[in-house]
């Protein structure tokens, strides 16, 4: 589960001063669940997954990732989610499989059980092909296979993606959405990040509006349509965030 | 595995797969040092009297002679003209024109003077003249002996008081005095320049390619990462510090000709030598480690590491030079150079190389080392728990 209660993340900017990225946020997602943090660039949905994965700490506020507190507990939050971001972040010369290997170490994995799960996710991912080559040299759906490969390698209850299908073509996408939905089947917490209104409406069992840092609604799709009086959820985006045009 | 040791082992996995890596920090600092040493043994060799060409106008007399049997190659012209034709187009270094009776006139102990053509900018025209000129002393002398014979007067008279050479030598060491001069330097500096390349990769690198965030949402401490990446870097100025002495052990077992006047003794270091070098080097090449990667961790991309690299590159590079010259001065001899460091570590090694090793000089050294060493590791340490030093871009 992953519950955050006023959430503030404040940055100094030597050009803009004060910024306010995220500026108060409560969220709350549970097992099963594939929470969805919808926004435009820049509004704050970035420093939300920074904020519960502990790389950045909280100006205010807290949360709470899979029973433990981010500000109290880093180390165990940490352990318990896997990240994937835009960036599909591998280690250029390193093969798949060091790759892999490398972060399930990270994890704690070792012997029989890093054996396991490596020949788990080579099955479940289709990496057989590519597992001995370098990073650098794979497809960019491959690499984004092993980035899933590096993110569920230990099994964590609590997975966040950061735009994951950003600058895919439509299969690899279509392998990262069949990934995040077998995520909900097997019981785990999502937090999806995006500002693809058709990926929200596919995946999505709530969503959350982020503009500015601020939620500036949350339900699931059909309520937001509902509560906006729009049919079509870019409509009842746009007109959260204040950008709807010959709106009545 | 401690997370250290696992993060330091992919770090070196993916430095030595990286081609540049492995050729500026590991076949570089060898090869460079082995062209540098050839070259310098040529250039040593210029000045030897079986590398001068002397043209003379067709003659023979005893210093021709003299100069032969020291191996001067001697090369006939037909007149003076011929011979400044042949100097102003390039192809004679010196001419030089006797006077026809030379050897007669020399004997008699009359004035005979010998003309010399050179160009004075050319040096290997100055070169060859003063292989002539060392000859033609000896000659000179061998007359002045003679004709004090002759007189029944004794050298000495002519030059009664004189300066007898007593060296005292601290220190009992088989090492050239190249290798005194040059090593010292050379090792400190590709133990610093080695790493530059891997340094600006190994945090400024991961910012940019976004891998750093990865590494950051793993479990395993900040400081252990830090550490990791800091025994990387270590071990690689190391290992190109070593490879620089590699090249100095393969030119002085070559045995090969053009090594032969820097190398008289072959290597000439002795376990012990070897043994505090690499004492000494330790403390200074993880100062250099923990600089560059407090560096590294401080830059927002590998441009802007490289660039501060650069800048700090020079703070290693005057005191190694000073170190070099040092000796012309009596700092030397004062304790608190021992603090300075890389100039502290450059004397170290120097008079490590001269058997003259110091004690309190070594110990103040190491400790200097270790002690920046610290400071440079808890600032890297400092900034990886900094996250606007680590999550900007």
């Amino acid at each position: 589960m992953v519950k955050t209660e006023g959430l503030v993340k404040h940055f100094t900017d030597s050009k803009k001063g004060l910024v306010k990225a995220v500026d108060g946020v409560s969220i709350e997602a549970h097992p099963g669940e594939i929470f969805g943090l919808l926004g435009v660039n820049g509004a704050g949905k970035s420093t939300m997954l920074r904020l519960l994965s502990t790389v950045l700490q909280p100006t205010a506020g807290t949360a709470q990732v899979a029973g433990f507190d981010i500000l109290r507990q880093p180390e165990d939050v940490r352990k318990n989610i896997g990240f994937m971001s835009t960036s599909t972040a591998l280690y250029g010369r390193l093969t798949s499989k060091e790759m892999i290997v490398y972060f399930g170490e990270l994890y704690g994995l070792s012997g029989a059980r890093l054996k396991e799960r490596l020949d788990f996710v080579i099955e479940k991912l289709e990496l057989h092909e590519f597992i001995d080559r370098l990073c650098d040299k794979l497809s960019t759906g491959q690499k984004q296979r092993v980035s899933i490969a590096r993110t569920i390698l230990h099994d964590p209850p609590v997975l966040f993606f950061d735009e994951p299908t950003a600058g895919l073509d439509v299969v690899a996408s279509q392998t990262v959405m069949e990934f995040i939905e077998n995520c909900r089947q097997s019981g785990k917490t999502v937090i999806f990040c995006t500002h693809i209104m058709t990926e929200v409406d596919r995946l999505c069992d709530r969503v959350a509006v982020i503009h500015d840092g601020v939620i500036k609604a949350e339900g699931t799709v059909a309520q937001l349509k509902e509560q906006s009086g729009e049919e079509n959820l870019e409509r009842v985006f746009l007109r959260l965030v204040g950008e709807l045009r010959g709106a009545a | 595995m401690n997370a250290a040791l696992l993060v330091m082992r992919k770090e070196l996995k993916e430095f030595f797969r990286d081609k540049r890596v492995r050729t500026n920090a590991v076949v570089m600092p060898a090869v460079v040092m082995l062209l540098m040493l050839s070259f310098m043994g040529f250039i040593s060799g210029i000045g030897e009297k079986e590398n001068q060409v002397i043209h003379v106008v067709k003659t023979d007399n005893k210093l021709i002679e003299r100069l032969k049997a020291d191996k001067v190659k001697i090369v006939d012209v037909a007149n003076e003209e011929e011979g400044v034709k042949l100097i102003k187009s390039g192809k004679a270094r010196l001419v030089l024109e006797f006077e026809p009776d030379f050897d007669a006139k020399v004997a008699q102990g009359k004035p005979t003077p010998i003309q010399a053509f050179y160009d004075p900018q050319q040096d290997t025209g100055k070169m060859a003249l003063r292989a002539a000129q060392d000859d033609l002393e000896k000659l000179d002398e061998d007359q002045a002996l003679a004709v004090l014979n002759a007189h029944h007067i004794d050298k000495d008279a002519l030059a009664p008081a004189r300066i007898v050479n007593r060296e005292i030598r601290v220190g009992k060491t088989g090492v050239s005095d190249f290798l005194i001069s040059m090593l010292p330097y050379l090792v400190v500096l590709y133990a610093f320049y080695g790493g530059l390349g891997p340094a600006s990769e190994t945090v400024a690198g991961e910012k940019e390619k976004q891998t750093l965030e990865t590494l950051l949402i793993t479990p395993v401490d900040r400081n252990q990462i830090a550490l990791g990446k800091f025994f990387a870097l270590t071990a690689i100025c190391f290992c190109s510090s070593l490879s620089a002495l590699m090249g100095i052990v393969i030119a002085s077992l070559s045995r090969a000709p053009i090594y032969a006047k820097l190398f008289p003794n072959g290597l000439g270091l002795s376990g012990i030598q070897i043994g505090t070098m690499v004492l000494v080097l330790i403390p200074a090449v993880a100062f250099f480690g923990s600089l560059l990667l407090a560096i590294s961790a401080f830059a927002k991309n590998t441009r802007e590491a490289q660039s501060s690299m650069g800048l700090v590159s020079l703070v290693v590079l005057i005191p190694a030079l000073f170190g070099n010259v040092i000796g012309l001065t009596d700092l030397g001899a004062n304790w608190w150079v021992r603090l300075v460091p890389v100039l502290n570590t450059s004397m170290t090694l120097r008079e490590s190389l001269q058997g003259k090793s110091d004690g309190l000089g070594i110990v103040l050294t190491i400790a200097t080392g270790v002690v920046l060493a610290a400071i440079g590791i808890r600032i890297a340490v400092h900034l990886f728990r900094r996250e606007e030093v680590l999550t900007r871009v």
